[in-house]
């Protein structure tokens, strides 16, 4: 289950706590279900239980006790072995490169491996699709071909998302008047 | 590559191919024909002078022939005339040749990447112009027996201008066809080979222009020699052939700083005019260089016109020489529109894109036809004019009154004639703009 | 080193100051077919070119079929283009003068082959390809599509050893593209040639057995897909 490595690369960056943890996960995919509290404490817990992740401080500002967290390195170690792994190339339900790609992006872990190797992936899959055995019925090859399509769709969003990387979108500056 | 080949590739088939041909052979035709006169002249026996012991002397000639053919101090005065004859002839071919250059690299990449090395491009560029140059001079020969008719057969005996017929004239009939073939195939070989896109260097060109005028005034200026009309002769004919040369050379120049002119007045019409002066700036100014040379003659025609019709001549004896240097001013007319027509078709082809472009874009068919037309204008109206006024600098330094008023009339004439020119190739072309402001030359292709 | 149909071995060009190839390195093998990919403007088509011998290359070596196109002439690197390579570009770049089937031809016409002979054979690839033209057929009736599938049927009459192709479906659409794609390929495959395909477009290069991703003139990476 990649929530688990997810939540790892939502706390890479710097240690959080859980309601952070929500915050940013809501923030780096606008389009999926917002993540339940409880959900994000369940996993918490068993990051810490499996030394994935630790306790790093328990903050008390005038409202609720919070417990914030941190990778571990056998944590990092973790979510670099699932970001060296290319998201499986199914075409359809795409979740898992979504979340590989965003996740490289923000973390920024060998962000240029993650994606050749992913691309990789992709195109000996649109390969293997492309050589239809002999004798299949053209019902088997529309099949071949809406996973060809659809993978495309990927690589083209993969193609997307490194040039973006490579060209920093330009912040707004403040405008200075000069007189 | 085989030559076969070569001639299956090369061999025109478009109208537009056949037309370039057709207009190679005819300038081919002319300017061999006429060269082949300039021979014949040269034939007919010239005055012999007896010298007596006091110095004076005493000249024989058979009475056969008109004096322009004859008299040692008029002769020249004609040979010039032929050439500045052939010289407008030879720059229509010269246009004829280069024309379609977007076509013609298009057809050189295409054969490029299909594995022709730099030896059969060449020779497929060499060999049509090359066969039309053939035909022309081929056809040359009956240009010479009509000129002959006219000149010897036809004129009174004090009008002829050229000798019988004679074996010698087979002989440079065959000189004109290896020539014109020679030309027109290096023609094509030079109009083929790729060159570096550089910005023109402006200082040779005008320096050859200046020498050109400085020689042809020198020539004009200079006291008419008895003994040495050979030098003279040729004289002239290099003086003009520089100044020629000059001339077709400076025009990509002129139509250069004309486009930048227009780019910067800033109306819709000026500047889709000056974009396209400017990528076509070397078919434009060659163009605008043939106007030119065609404006000379026309010049150098009305001033000698004006020169004939002096009160001191007999008008019956320079008939010939009035109607050859009308011809020449037709000649001269008819290169300059045929050039023009030429051009103005090139172009179009050549930019049919760029006018469908506008068209969709929302250019009405008037905006278009002013387009083409200011483009017209400019490789006519400046260059004609000027063209003419440095002819007619030859009847302007004259001292003869008619000469003075042959020439400035010529000039107020080229004028109105550039009009008229640019008004009736715009009115052949109008079917042709609309056919390329079709949206189907928007195809990706 | 000698056996493959193509190697660049450290190739730089630059157009003015744009540096559109940098050291760049690669070899295709007898019967291999690879993909160069990246975005518009990395340099790909340049490769394409300095790969036909159409440009030269401004440093490194490229061997074609066992030739040195870096020290040849342009006359030799004709001679190599014409005998053993197959250039197909994206706007086709037919000759716009001559019909579409002496296009086709013109391979075998410039090899000395007699013009009928050449002529049944384009007739041939155009039929194979699917482009039915009248023998008088100029290249401007044509579609931009249907240019493409000439302009293939001109690059395999002869039979290359290499086959050279930049964006050759660009104007076709996805089942003719597909279709083409599959013809250029198995047919120079089956003879013991090699195919290096210049694309942006990942259906074509998944066609190949390794990909070339170059990025600003440089080889990003390079992986076999099979």
């Amino acid at each position: 289950m990649s929530l688990t490595e997810l939540h790892l690369a939502l706390l890479a960056g710097a240690p959080r706590h859980g309601y952070d943890i929500k915050q940013e996960h809501d923030a780096w995919f606008p389009d999926s279900r917002p993540l339940p509290f409880g959900q994000v404490y369940a996993t918490l817990a068993r990051l810490q239980r499996d030394g994935l992740a630790e306790v790093v401080e328990t903050r008390v500002d005038g409202g609720p006790e919070r417990t914030v967290y941190a990778l571990t390195a056998e944590g990092e170690q973790r979510l670099r072995t699932w970001l060296a792994e290319p998201a499986p190339p199914t075409g359809t339900g795409a979740e898992e490169i979504v979340r590989k790609t965003i996740a490289a992006l923000h973390t920024g872990i060998d962000v240029q491996g993650y994606v050749a190797r992913q691309r990789t992936a992709h195109l000996r899959r649109m390969r293997e699709l492309g050589q239809v055995p002999a004798g299949a019925g053209p019902a088997e090859r529309l099949v071949r071909e809406h996973l060809v399509a659809h993978l495309d769709a990927d690589l083209r969003w993969l193609d997307l998302a490194t040039d973006l990387l490579r060209t920093p979108s330009p912040r707004p500056t403040p405008e200075r008047t000069s007189s | 590559m085989k030559t076969s080949t070569a001639w299956l590739i090369a061999r025109p088939r478009t109208s537009a191919g056949r037309t370039r041909a057709l207009l190679v052979a005819g300038g081919a035709a002319t300017g061999g024909g006429l060269l082949m006169t300039a021979a014949g002249v040269l034939r007919v026996p010239g005055q012999t002078f007896e010298y007596a012991a006091d110095g004076s002397y005493t000249s024989f000639s058979t009475g056969e022939y008109s004096a322009l053919a004859v008299q040692a101090g008029l002769r020249p005065g004609l040979l010039t005339g032929i050439l500045l004859l052939v010289l407008p002839s030879l720059a229509l071919t010269w246009q004829a040749v280069t024309t379609g250059s977007a076509r013609r690299a298009a057809v050189h990449e295409g054969l490029r990447l299909s594995g022709a090395g730099p030896a059969d491009l060449r020779r497929v560029a060499v060999l049509e112009p090359a066969v039309a140059g053939v035909a022309g001079g081929l056809l040359a020969g009956p240009v010479y027996l009509l000129l002959w008719l006219l000149l010897h057969v036809a004129a009174p005996p004090s009008a002829r201008l050229l000798p019988g017929l004679s074996p010698w004239d087979a002989a440079s009939w065959l000189v004109v066809v290896v020539l014109t073939a020679l030309v027109a195939g290096a023609a094509g070989a030079y109009a083929a080979t790729p060159r570096a896109r550089r910005p023109v260097r402006a200082w040779p060109r005008l320096l050859t222009v200046a020498a050109g005028v400085a020689a042809f005034i020198a020539v004009v200026t200079s006291p008419r020699d008895l003994d040495q009309r050979a030098l003279e002769t040729t004289l002239n004919c290099v003086a003009l052939t520089v100044l020629a040369l000059g001339l077709l050379s400076t025009g990509a120049l002129w139509v250069n700083s004309r486009a930048t002119r227009l780019a910067r007045s800033g109306t819709a019409v000026d500047v889709l005019a000056a974009g396209g002066l400017r990528t076509l700036a070397g078919p434009a100014g060659r163009t605008a260089g043939t106007t030119c040379v065609a404006g000379l003659t026309l010049g150098v025609a009305g001033s000698l016109t004006g020169a004939l019709l002096g009160p001191d001549l007999s008008l019956a004896e320079n008939v010939p020489a009035l109607v050859l240097t009308c011809t020449a001013a037709l000649l001269a007319v008819l290169a300059a529109m045929t050039a023009m027509a030429l051009a103005a078709t090139d172009d179009l082809v050549t930019t049919s894109r760029a006018v469908a472009s506008t068209a969709a874009l929302g250019a009405e068919p008037a905006v278009l036809e002013q387009v083409q037309r200011r483009r017209l204008a400019v490789v006519t109206t400046g260059p004609l004019v000027a063209g003419t006024a440095l002819g007619g600098l030859y009847g302007l330094l004259d001292q003869s009154l008619t000469a003075v008023a042959g020439a400035l009339l010529t000039i107020g004439l080229s004028v109105l004639l550039a009009r008229a020119i640019t008004a009736a190739v715009l009115r052949v072309l109008r079917p042709r703009i609309a056919r390329a402001a079709a949206p189907s030359w928007l195809r990706v292709a | 080193m000698t056996s493959s149909a193509l190697t660049l071995s450290g190739v730089s060009h630059s157009y003015g100051r744009t540096q559109a190839l940098r050291d760049v390195s690669l070899s295709v093998a007898p019967g291999e077919v690879v993909a160069v990919t990246g975005p518009s403007g990395c340099g790909k088509s340049t490769l394409l070119l300095i790969a036909a011998g159409v440009l030269r290359a401004q440093s490194g070596r490229v061997t074609v079929a066992g030739t040195d196109l870096s020290g040849a002439d342009d006359t030799a690197r004709a001679l190599v283009r014409r005998r053993s390579v197959g250039l197909v570009l994206q706007f086709g770049q037919l000759v716009p003068d001559l019909p579409v089937l002496d296009n086709v031809a013109l391979p075998l016409l410039l090899e000395g082959h007699p013009p009928a002979d050449a002529r049944a054979a384009a007739a041939g690839w155009l039929d194979r390809v699917g482009l039915a033209v009248g023998p008088a057929t100029l290249p401007a009736e044509l579609s931009g599509g249907q240019t493409q599938l000439a302009a293939a049927a001109r690059a395999l009459v002869h039979g290359p050893a290499l086959l050279l192709a930049d964006e050759p479906t660009a104007s076709l659409d996805t089942r003719s593209g597909r279709a083409l794609l599959e013809l250029m390929v198995s047919t120079t495959v089956a003879a013991g040639g090699s195919v290096l395909l210049v694309t942006h477009d990942n259906t074509v290069a998944a066609r190949a057995d390794r990909e070339v991703r170059l990025r600003d003139g440089v080889i990003e990476h390079e992986v076999a897909l099979s």
